[in-house]
């Protein structure tokens, strides 16, 4: 099944399923809605007809002063079938969507890196830690709004000698 | 000496493991395997928790080699981001490079010609066999044994020699690139490389009887770090972590991409030779098989090439902007899937680059691994995964 | 004092033909300052020569370990590389001597010296050669209780790397101490055991005496037919007691950085280092002597004591090559494999030999088998 095949064939089955969209180029995504998205994953994993078993990857994506994405690529082992969901959030400075770690567990450091870098947080993360940046790093560097700091812990950005 | 700020366990088993049965007292000990450590491969941090010998709980930490290639792929344009998918995987640069192209050709909608697409095989199984070589190498390193490394090495050193004849580079190549690959092979390179192969596979026999099925090696590595069929789905492991237990999946016969699906080779998975499904043995052996069917896939694409049409390179504008919209592809990267996720907003640059690093996905489970395994056993199964922390952390 | 050992009275004539320069006679010195001078000497001379059979050894070690790598070892320096070893221990001398900072200062100064005094006391019970003329193994100390008091005085290395791995502060080096504490402890047995057979055959505990019966080709290794899995034996425990791969896990780089030694530089590393190759020596000089046959070749030797001393040497370095063989081809095993290998296979193993050695000769079996043999 294709993306859309997908959709049709859960829309009516599972409520939260918000929409299907496709981009001028590239690959067609399923719109799920932030409230509902633990329940959702739950059903893409357990579904006989789905299996999605495997979390690739998960991406958060910054659209200024509209939204905060949230990306996940998933794969079904036994059908070998691929979909990708979107989660859409509020652009609030504090974004935060359910952790679906116990879902997939391969998640878990997903959604760390997502938390790192993007700064979206995740509820019932078990270690919602920084896992790339140091532990004391202030902001979130792959935010489109991220100033680069000029120093950290006294470690100047920019050498003010040439060498 | 019991610590006395630790609370005793209510189980009273726990309690005698903790306390010791008699008169002596044991107690836990934290320890730190890494940044700087010979078997951690790189700069991973393992925090050990240790009972003794036994490894009880284990915290991988990573990012020491953080270097922002997703933001740095957001800075600038498409062409000019290739040379850092190099500094991910290192010991796979040609892989890197071609998930990369990929990705972008899929979003620009670029035709590869037929002749490039059989370099890029070529080259690619190549430095699988390269990077599978490091793998094979350092294991016996961590097991102890020192000489397998140089072998490997030394052929190792000879695929350098060939990739350099190619492309100028031995370690960061950037030759597979947007459109197809940077220049066509040199005259005699392709005898060169069936030469090295008729070698090579004397030599891997070499290896199976210094390394693969010497005893002390085998007690090392059967039935540590046994990863189930369940716990590999559920964590999202692929490649040789996957294939070791006993799953049938590779991306390149699965979802074929580019000609994979016109070669004939075999895809090794875990049987369970030694020990258990699944084990760090499995792991190791199914490296080792990989190599040599690599070898033939690179025997077979030389002989399609004579027949091939078209050049090593389609044409490429100097600066292109594909569409607004995002795609992602995976390819089976030596140490699994490696996948390449860009979203593009029209612009000259990417509005978004996400890299799915195989390393990344297979390092997740040692906190799951490690506990109950003896610390020589942590540095075989760490070994097992065979991560490239350049990967890892981008 | 002077009459058990023909070195040290060699050393008390050479002090005695000294003197007379000056026209005195070494009758002025009391015996204990002459015992004690003498002795100095002699520690000295030792001391000098296991150093540089160690230069020779790590060369040696580099040579066949590229060899079997294939790449070249140490070809620069000197002709094939033979001045390597001499220029890294000029560097070893001028690197800084780091202590760290939560170190127990006294304990990691001491240990190194302890690892290997151990060592090196105990080559004063091992005989060199053999005297002809006098019929007398030419050695430091001839010691009735020889083979006891080296592996007695051996022991005291395990302390040494204790010492060292709970100085350094450092939780590997810990791991490597306790490995060392619970590997070379439990090796010890069927090193014991292994060397109770020769002993029982000889009938003497002195290893000058090992040498002596054994003159003209009869070895001990063709005493009986139990001989050689006991020499496997003793060769097993025996690298297992020079912490020599693959038995070595206290020091076990891929696992525990460096193990015990981890925290040291410069010349108190180098103490760990020739230890190493002085124990190598040492097992493989009890295994020659106690095995085969010491200086002895056949009776070829003739009786000139150079030649003999050179042919045990030859004995040895054959089995420090064997040493560095293994290291260089097989893997490391498990702490839990080795404690196995001792306890359960090793140990009983040993047990069974002794007994069936104790058996063969209580009966003569050797001679009842040649009657046999020699009737039909």
């Amino acid at each position: 099944m294709n993306t859309k095949e997908i959709f049709e064939d859960i829309q009516g089955r599972v409520s939260g399923v918000a929409g299907y969209e496709e981009p001028e180029v590239g690959d067609a995504w399923i719109q799920v809605d932030p409230d509902h998205w633990h329940s959702v994953a739950r059903f893409l994993r357990d579904d006989d007809k789905l299996r999605f078993d495997m979390c690739l990857l998960v991406t958060g994506l910054d659209y200024p002063d509209e939204k905060w994405v949230v990306v996940y690529h998933l794969h079904s082992q036994p059908h070998n079938q691929r979909t990708i969901i979107k989660v859409d959030l509020p652009h609030d400075d504090e974004p935060s969507l359910d952790s679906v770690h116990d879902v997939w567990p391969a998640a878990n450091w997903h959604e760390r890196e997502t938390l790192d870098l993007m700064g979206i947080q995740f509820r019932g993360h078990p270690n919602p830690t920084r896992i790339l940046c140091p532990d004391d790093w202030v902001g979130y560097p792959l935010r489109k709004d991220y100033e680069f700091p000029t120093e950290y812990r006294g470690i100047p950005y920019e050498r003010n000698e040439k060498i | 000496m019991l610590n006395p700020a630790m609370p005793l366990p209510d189980d009273p088993l726990d309690r005698d493991i903790l306390i010791g049965a008699g008169d002596i007292s044991t107690d836990e000990m934290y320890i730190n395997m890494g940044p700087q450590h010979p078997s951690t491969h790189g700069v991973l941090r393992v925090l050990l928790r240790t009972d003794g010998e036994i490894v009880t709980e284990a915290h991988p930490h990573i990012g020491y080699l953080h270097r922002c290639a997703e933001k740095i792929g957001e800075c600038l344009d498409y062409i000019k981001f290739q040379p850092y998918t190099d500094r991910m995987d290192y010991l796979a640069a040609m892989n890197n490079n071609l998930g990369y192209a990929m990705t972008v050709e899929k979003l620009a909608g670029l035709e590869i010609p037929e002749r490039a697409q059989l370099l890029r095989v070529i080259i690619v199984e190549l430095n699988r066999i390269a990077s599978h070589l490091i793998a094979f190498g350092t294991y016996g390193l961590d097991a102890g044994a020192l000489t397998p490394f140089f072998h490997a090495w030394r052929e190792r050193e000879e695929m350098l020699t060939l990739f350099e004849k190619i492309c100028g580079a031995r370690l960061t190549y950037n030759y597979v690139c947007i459109g197809g690959v940077v220049n066509d092979m040199p005259e005699g390179w392709e005898d060169m490389v069936l030469d090295f192969l008729d070698r090579f596979e004397k030599r891997w026999k070499e290896y199976n009887d210094l390394l693969t099925y010497n005893r002390i090696f085998i007690r090392r590595t059967a039935d540590i770090g046994v990863i189930t069929r369940e716990d590999c789905v559920a964590y999202a492991l692929t490649g040789p972590m996957m294939r070791g237990s006993g799953i049938d999946w590779d991306l390149r016969r699965d979802r074929p991409y580019m000609m994979y699906d016109r070669f004939e080779y075999d895809i090794p998975i875990g049987e369970g030779k030694m020990g258990t499904v699944g084990d760090c043995w499995d792991r190791y052996w199914v490296r080792m098989v990989e190599m040599k069917e690599s070898g033939k896939i690179v025997r077979q694409a030389f002989d399609m090439l004579k027949g091939a049409e078209g050049t090593h390179k389609a044409k490429v504008p100097k600066v292109f902007k594909p569409k607004k919209g995002e795609c992602y592809v995976g390819i089976e990267n030596p140490r699994g899937e490696l996948g390449f996720y860009i979203v593009s907003d029209g612009s000259k640059n990417a509005y978004r680059m996400r890299v799915r690093g195989p390393s990344f996905c297979n390092l997740s489970i040692l906190e799951k691994l490690l506990p109950g395994a003896m610390i020589a056993d942590a540095v075989m199964i760490i070994g097992s995964t065979d991560i490239v922390l350049g990967e890892v952390d981008r | 004092m002077f009459e058990q050992s023909i070195i040290l009275s060699a050393i008390r004539d050479a002090i005695d033909w000294v003197l007379g320069l000056v026209g005195q006679d070494i009758s002025i010195l009391p015996l204990p300052v002459q015992v004690v001078l003498c002795g100095l000497i002699a520690a000295g001379g030792l001391m000098g020569a296991i150093a540089f059979a160690v230069l020779i050894y790590v060369w040696m070690e580099r040579r066949i370990a590229g060899r079997m790598q294939a790449r070249r070892g140490p070809n620069r320096v000197g002709p094939y590389g033979l001045l390597q070893t001499v220029a890294d221990t000029f560097k070893l001398l001028r690197k800084e001597d780091i202590i760290p900072t939560g170190a127990n200062r006294i304990l990691f100064a001491f240990a190194p010296m302890l690892v290997l005094a151990g060592v090196v006391a105990a080559f004063a019970a091992i005989p060199i050669s053999w005297d002809a003329d006098k019929g007398e193994p030419i050695m430091i100390a001839d010691i009735d209780l020889g083979i006891f008091l080296i592996t007695a005085i051996v022991a005291t290395e395990v302390i040494g790397v204790i010492m060292a791995g709970w100085a350094s502060n450092n939780k590997w080096s810990l791991y490597g101490a306790m490995r060392e504490a619970a590997q070379v402890v439990s090796y010890e047995i069927p090193l014991g055991l292994s060397l109770l057979v020769p002993v029982l055959i000889v009938g003497d505990l002195s290893l000058g005496a090992a040498t002596e019966d054994q003159l003209g080709g009869n070895w001990l290794i063709w005493r009986n037919p139990f001989m050689w899995a006991v020499f496997f034996i003793f060769y097993v425990a025996g690298l297992a007691n020079c912490k020599r791969a693959p038995f070595d896990l206290p020091e076990a780089e891929s696992e525990l950085v460096a193990g015990f030694h981890t925290e040291y530089s410069g010349l108190r590393f180098s103490f760990f280092f020739m230890e190493e190759y002085a124990s190598m020596t040492l097992i493989s000089a009890i295994g020659a002597i106690y095995f085969f046959g010491a200086g002895d070749l056949f009776g070829l030797q003739g009786s000139s004591s150079l030649i003999m001393f050179g042919v045990l040497l030859f004995k040895i370095l054959v089995s420090i090559f064997v040493m560095m063989w293994i290291r260089w081809t097989l893997p490391r095993l498990r702490i839990d494999q080795v404690m196995t290998l001792g306890y359960k296979v090793l140990t009983p193993i040993a047990f069974f030999l002794l007994l069936g050695v104790t058996v063969w000769d209580l009966y003569d079996l050797n001679d009842k088998l040649w009657e046999l043999f020699s009737r039909s």
